[in-house]
């Protein structure tokens, strides 16, 4: 039996939990489109769960390679949307980590920042662009569309300072410890 | 940029990827030889161990061998330049281990065997 659920996640580390909560109970991501998930029903614990953002799309040689790489550990892709990807691996086959060493961690939040930030600097440029015709044109519909990009600029904003703090945080550490 | 002749500390994931590759190797191998040689200590993540490799390919301290066209996996060896770095390493922390002895005046018994 399949089941769809809808969600909105700021964080994707939010989101990964939750996919993880949801194969816990049974229920495994099978894929994913902005806010629709879809699960299929199996072993409760049968698999876990990461996200990954990745360097190249998934499309492109350099992606397809790393992907390749992935599938040699036994670990599925799930789905993928722009350059992130939905990664799972049976939790009988051993551990599932996809990071673990200050440089590569720091890389992979770099490329979150950096993701996030171009995104909510776009919605920003494209919102004031859309204000300043709102005031000279004086069209309703501009003022709508200008404020729905302000808005998420904002957000976006605000979760790219967030991923920011924390690589902050990593890259400190990183001068101490390896 | 070219790279300096001085080298620096390697990291324990390139140390010990440098060391299972003395044989050949796939990826999935190298994870299971590093988690077993260290007692599940260093559990090296799929990213982190794809990064690494592609990394000491380019600096050539490891290469691909060749495969029949059979294998699905790719198998990777240590170069000899490789095998310079890791001794380099090697005299690196020994040094470490020595100042430390020197100054502390204690250490691991083990370090008596290196």
């Amino acid at each position: 039996m399949k089941l769809k659920d809808y969600k909105f996640f700021l964080y994707y580390k939010k989101e990964e939990e939750w996919i993880n909560a949801m194969a816990a109970k049974g229920y495994n991501l099978i894929d994913c489109l902005f806010f629709r998930y879809l699960f299929e029903d199996g072993m409760p614990g049968e698999y876990g769960y990461k996200i990954d953002l990745v360097k190249a799309s998934p499309k492109s040689l350099e992606g397809r390679d790393y992907l390749n790489f992935l599938s040699e550990m036994d670990i599925e892709v799930v789905d993928t949307l722009f350059r992130w990807v939905y990664l799972r691996k049976k939790v009988a086959d051993g551990p599932f980590e996809l990071y673990s060493d200050y440089p590569s961690i720091i890389s992979q939040h770099r490329r979150i920042v950096k993701m996030i930030a171009t995104v909510g600097l776009a919605n920003i440029v494209v919102g004031l662009g859309n204000l300043s015709i709102a005031a000279s044109v004086g069209t309703g519909v501009n003022a709508f569309i200008s404020c729905i990009n302000l808005g998420g600029g904002a957000i976006l904003a605000l979760v790219a300072y967030r991923h920011y703090k924390s690589l902050k945080i990593l890259e400190k550490e990183s001068q101490v410890h390896e | 940029m070219p790279e300096s002749t001085k080298r620096n500390a390697l990291t324990e994931a390139v140390f010990f990827i440098l060391l299972a590759l003395h044989e050949p190797m796939h990826g999935y191998g190298i994870m299971q030889y590093i988690e077993r040689v260290t007692d599940g200590r260093v559990l090296l993540g799929a990213g982190t161990l794809y990064g690494a490799l592609n990394t000491l390919l380019e600096k050539r301290w490891i290469r691909l061998l060749d495969s029949e066209g059979t294998a699905r996996k790719k198998e990777y060896l240590i170069t000899n330049q490789g095998r310079e770095v890791v001794k380099d390493e090697m005299e690196r922390l020994l040094e470490l281990i020595r100042c430390g002895r020197s100054i502390t005046g204690g250490g691991i018994d083990e370090t008596e065997r290196l």
